[in-house]
């Protein structure tokens, strides 16, 4: 099912949470919402469950499938809402957890019991807890609550799954692996998911689409590959990963690029690069990040391979020059 | 037991202190109660519990009681709901108005209501015109207890659903339940011992108030006395076996209600210890 959103605006009080936002998410796509925390992406996200109300305005519109939705009822859009903190319902089971969006439904479309059983179990072997069924919410990990969350969300069949910063409570660990299922689940079932994270890499690595959020607006829509490597403002660029920032380096504009598109030299070998003092190496990792000062103080993060760096045979303290690659992004008119 | 630092006879002198104490102020007179009411063997104790007036003041005070709860359990919700989940102005001025009746002296608490529906009240000759009696009868006990008493769920139920917040009702909602069915599916379940608490608490001060009953019941015997007022009127005519008798009634449930109280008292630590484990 899609989704389009036209001239949706958010005010709390004095506070404009989200402004004139316009967005088509399209049928089966997995599209992150990506931005600082109060960027408004969690707001957004809450007006398409219903959990939140627009502000009125006369071209302001939230529509399924071309279909308008009625504000004044988020039980009836069929939207599948996984909370940041899971809101399991600590009184019940995992299994009546799950159950629960079928039990509460109108007697005329509610399943046998029967039925449930069976939905209930094929979920529980999904989210691979069936051994789990009659424990509570209190008693799983925080990994398996997630897991838990996502099944009860599924169990409605829901049109549209949405997901509120699901891993954020998580550590690196389980993250990982739990990404990679989200992945492939949504490869399985093919629902229309909106996903909102404050995590670059996770936006990257798990959507087809992304949305950057900065300061209750969208500031680029595209996939992953696009946002990265094509950032259409330098927010994007700065929030997607490290960057550089040269003062008038070309034509007297400033110049964004990142740490591995900048390239060291001995000193003599790159005549034209930015003469600079060698101030730190780290080279725990799959690159080798170097910490350089420029002679006109600046600091520049360079990031190159190991073969590289051991060919150059430098330390702290050495002399090199550093040079740009030819496809380094420019952009002008960016403040700190 | 647990060793602290202080010295064998300090720890003795506070335990003997803190016993001796609690004998002389509680134990002995509770016991006392009983050895009164019986003085005079069971015979009269039986019958002095089953003499009419008698019956009429348990009747009655049982009658406030089941009325009292019901809407203390529903004010209480609803108070607490209001505080809890949504933000308003004013709601400082709520939570110290729900908080009156604790601070204002119960005979206060009764008086208002005759100002108000007494024969010289404000809408007193409004409800003698219509024929309707509120003082002195048991429309002002209800209404005096339920003033008393309306802090206890209130009270009880605000701090928790503070805690819990609102999440897993709106988690309901998604998943295509009724507000009905998220009330009693979901929010019951998570407050009911805070509930149950709060209404025992409530229970105990139904059945136990004097002050703010006693200004409006005009003790008619047999109809508006409830068991507090009906042991004062039996001690002040000199009839002491019959007035401890009922006495020990009284004290018989509040026995009932502190084994009740612990009862959920210690249900609610374990729930709580069992979400806690993860």
């Amino acid at each position: 099912m899609s989704i389009e959103l036209r001239q949706i605006n958010k005010t709390f009080g004095a506070y404009s949470a989200l402004k004139d936002i316009n967005l088509d998410i399209r049928d089966g796509e997995l599209m992150a919402l990506l931005g600082p925390s109060g960027s408004g992406k969690t707001t957004l996200l809450r007006i398409i469950a219903g959990l939140e109300l627009p502000d009125p305005g006369p071209d302001s519109s939230i529509e399924f499938d071309g279909v308008p939705v009625d504000p004044q009822s988020p039980s009836q859009r069929q939207v599948g809402f996984v909370f940041q903190h899971y809101a399991l319902f600590r009184t019940m089971s995992v299994f009546e957890n799950i159950a629960f969006g079928l039990r509460v439904r109108p007697k005329e479309s509610r399943p046998s019991d029967a039925e449930i059983q069976t939905r209930v179990t094929k979920l529980l072997q999904l989210i691979q807890l069936e051994n789990l069924a009659k424990r509570y919410p209190s008693q799983l990990s925080g990994g398996q609550r997630q897991r838990v969350a996502l099944a009860r969300a599924l169990a409605i069949e829901p049109k549209i799954l949405l997901l509120d910063e699901p891993f954020g409570a998580l550590d690196a660990k389980v993250r990982q692996g739990l990404r990679r299922w989200l992945r492939d689940l949504h490869k399985e079932i093919h629902v229309t998911s909106v996903l909102v994270t404050h995590d670059q890499e996770e936006a990257l690595e798990v959507a087809d689409r992304v949305v950057v959020m900065n300061q209750a607006h969208v500031e680029q829509v595209g996939t992953p590959d696009e946002v990265f490597h094509r950032p259409s403002s330098a927010f994007v660029m700065d929030f997607l990963g490290h960057v550089n920032l040269f003062w008038g380096r070309q034509d007297g504009r400033r110049v964004m690029v990142r740490p591995h598109d900048l390239e060291l030299h001995a000193p003599g070998a790159g005549s034209d690069g930015v003469q600079s003092t060698i101030r730190r190496v780290q080279t725990a990792g799959s690159m080798v990040r170097v910490l350089v000062e420029s002679d006109d103080s600046e600091t520049l993060t360079v990031e190159l391979t190991h073969q590289r760096f051991s060919e150059l045979n430098l330390k702290v303290g050495d002399p090199v020059s550093v040079t740009m690659r030819e496809k380094s992004v420019v952009i002008e008119d960016y403040s700190i | 037991m647990k060793r602290g630092l202080e010295p064998q006879w300090v720890r003795w002198a506070l335990i003997g202190i803190t016993l001796l104490f609690l004998g002389l102020m509680l134990v002995v007179p509770l016991a006392a109660v009983f050895v009164e009411a019986l003085r005079k063997g069971m015979g009269v104790y039986l019958a002095s519990i089953r003499e009419p007036a008698a019956l009429s003041a348990i009747r009655l005070t049982l009658l406030t009681a089941a009325i009292a709860l019901p809407l203390n359990a529903v004010f209480g919700l609803c108070a607490a709901w209001a505080i809890a989940r949504f933000d308003f102005k004013g709601k400082g001025l709520l939570l110290t108005l729900i908080d009156l009746p604790f601070a204002i002296s119960p005979v206060i608490s009764g008086l208002i209501y005759v100002l108000l529906f007494g024969a010289q009240g404000a809408l007193g000759g409004w409800l003698a015109a219509h024929n309707v009696r509120i003082i002195f009868a048991l429309p002002g006990v209800v209404l005096a207890t339920v003033f008393v008493t309306f802090p206890f769920v209130a009270r009880e139920l605000i701090p928790l659903m503070q805690e819990q917040g609102g999440e897993e009702e709106q988690a309901a909602i998604t998943l295509g339940a009724s507000g009905w069915q998220t009330f009693t599916r979901v929010t019951l379940p998570k407050i009911r011992w805070g509930l149950l608490y709060g209404l025992i608490l409530c229970n105990a001060r139904a059945i136990g108030e004097f002050g703010a009953v006693s200004v409006v019941s005009g003790h008619v015997r047999g109809s508006t006395n409830t068991l507090p007022l009906h042991v004062e009127i039996l001690y002040n005519e000199y009839n002491f076996a019959a007035a401890f008798a009922a006495a020990s009634l009284l004290t018989i449930l509040a026995i009932l209600v502190i084994a009740a109280k612990n009862a959920v008292e210690w249900h609610r630590k374990r729930s709580r210890a069992a979400e806690e484990i993860a």
